[in-house]
């Protein structure tokens, strides 16, 4: 379970009462510590051009991001939302938090174009993922992506469009056809995809709420359809929803759903050089993109 | 080949109006195309805002200082004069009335826009700021559910208005029409958070908690 708050809110809604957004935000994250929640989203989050009007406002957002771990609250830290059109801006901004680490840096990436964000656009997108790998690469940050080939990717879009669309064909929504998925397996963004009814879409999804579908009606039509892997990927994560272990402090999921989280794998930073360093096998795995290339081959 | 400007285009239609006049014998000035865009708004209040007896109408709620406060323009210019009329005709071209009254309580566009659809009769409201943020509510939801949303105001433009009147109004007559179709500018926030956030301010300014809404005679000028 995590709030979220960000400076720049009260001004944005009008009722700062003449207090500086950084004294309010961390009244904010007193009031989380307080009231028993495990973490905080925070960084300005959709407010972030208020503080960016202002001077000293990008540095405030870090220190709000900082004040949330002094606490020791889980911080999801923003770098979620566009606030300038210079790329220096935005990739200083999100150094902030990306160089010392926080549980999670953006609190919000865009795996779809912005074109196609509607979430009002975020402040890196599925554009920005090529630098992401080298930066992490070059700052040796585990910034929670890891480079893959384009034969890869091809793989897993059409996968998922065809598991989508044997769904949709099990619980009787309005069908995928084999155009969408050709489509949607190499589409950057929805003018790359056909056109859908969607008010018909809409009326099925509020039909389906009415019938009452739940996740595992969802696991037992892709496990009929001989997406078993995919079946049990889903029902993993539904079970994930009733154990509710994830919702503890800075809780991740491996790749066998075990729950890695502030309680069973404690923070033991005493200051530089201890704590979580990035290494070994990770460390390899994130140091080699794509675009690498070896001596041997010069 | 010459630009066709609307200037070109008024005179034109005035000349074939006036010809038109002439050969059916009257004497009528023609009264189709004004002179120029509405850009004059003149609101009186008339009292407390009474819920409304007939399904026929959609309540069209004004923020604290929509259209005679401030710079009675939008976030992107547009005056609020045009765009409230934009509304009320995208209203009435379905054959539904729109009655307007001002919210004083709250600037909340949510909050607005709800109590008019409580005071409406046919329990639709459309709720304006003077940014321009714009909600199509309905009586029975929570105050930050709605009908639909048009949360960027920098991309609302008058043909949109008109749409959301229309939409309105196809509520309040019992049908589901198509959202209206939005723009969505992902840069909108870099450009303009700032300047909405001291527009709502000084919008703010204006809210009399202890107030009711009150009904409103409109005058374009």
């Amino acid at each position: 379970m995590r709030f979220t708050s960000g400076t720049g809110s009260e001004v944005q809604m009008a009722y700062a009462e003449g207090k500086s957004m950084l004294y309010l935000e961390i009244k904010c994250v007193m009031l989380t510590k307080a009231a028993g929640v495990q973490g905080l989203q925070n960084g300005s989050i959709s407010c972030i051009g208020v503080p960016a009007g202002v001077p000293g406002g990008i540095r405030a957002v870090l220190g709000e991001n900082l004040v949330t771990t002094c606490l020791d609250l889980e911080v999801a830290s923003g770098n979620d939302q566009t606030f300038s059109h210079s790329d220096m801006r935005r990739t200083a901004r999100l150094l902030m938090q990306f160089l010392p680490g926080t549980d999670f840096i953006t609190s919000g990436y865009s795996a779809v174009p912005n074109y196609d964000n509607m979430f009002a656009g975020s402040n890196v997108d599925c554009d920005d993922m090529d630098d992401w790998l080298v930066i992490q690469r070059d700052l040796k940050v585990d910034g929670g992506l890891a480079p893959v080939s384009e034969e890869e990717v091809i793989a897993v879009r059409n996968k998922a469009a065809r598991a989508l669309q044997a769904v949709y064909e099990e619980l009787g929504l309005p069908a995928i056809t084999d155009a969408e998925i050709e489509a949607a397996t190499y589409a950057y963004n929805s003018q790359d995809m056909p056109a859908r009814d969607k008010v018909q879409d809409t009326k099925a999804a509020q039909d389906m709420m009415k019938r009452g579908v739940t996740g595992v009606d969802v696991v037992k039509a892709l496990a009929k359809r001989g997406f078993t892997d995919v079946a049990n990927a889903v029902l993993g994560i539904q079970k994930q929803r009733v154990s509710g272990d994830y919702l503890h402090t800075s809780a991740i999921l491996d790749t066998k759903f075990n729950v890695i989280a502030a309680v069973n794998d404690l923070n033991d930073y005493q200051g530089p050089g201890t704590g979580y360093r990035l290494s070994g096998e990770r460390w390899q795995k994130l140091a080699n993109i794509r675009q690498a290339i070896r001596p041997e081959d010069i | 080949m010459a630009q066709i400007t609307e200037a070109v285009v008024r005179d034109v239609i005035r000349e074939v109006l006036a010809q038109m006049a002439q050969s059916n014998g009257s004497a009528a000035a023609p009264s189709v195309v004004s002179a120029g865009p509405t850009t004059g708004l003149e609101l009186r209040e008339l009292g407390e805002a009474k819920p409304g007896a007939s399904t026929n109408e959609v309540v069209i709620a004004l923020a604290p200082a929509f259209g005679d406060k401030l710079s009675k323009q939008t976030i992107t210019g547009i005056p609020h004069a045009a765009v409230l009329r934009e509304i009320m005709a995208g209203v009435e071209e379905e054959g539904v009335k729109a009655r307007v009254v001002r919210v004083w309580h709250t600037s909340d566009v949510a909050f607005v826009s709800h109590a008019g659809a409580k005071l409406s009769g046919s329990g639709i409201g459309v709720g304006i700021q003077s940014r321009g943020t714009t909600v199509i509510h309905q009586r029975d939801l929570y105050p930050l559910q709605n009908l639909e949303l048009f949360p960027q105001a920098p991309v609302i433009d008058l043909e949109t208005y008109r749409a959301i009147g229309r939409n309105a109004a196809r509520y309040a007559k019992g049908d589901t029409p198509s959202p209206v179709a939005q723009k969505n500018d992902q840069m909108a926030r870099p450009k303009y958070q700032a300047i909405a956030a001291v527009f709502h301010i000084r919008e703010t300014s204006f809210v009399k908690p202890d107030a009711k809404p009150v009904e409103l005679e409109v005058k374009f000028k």
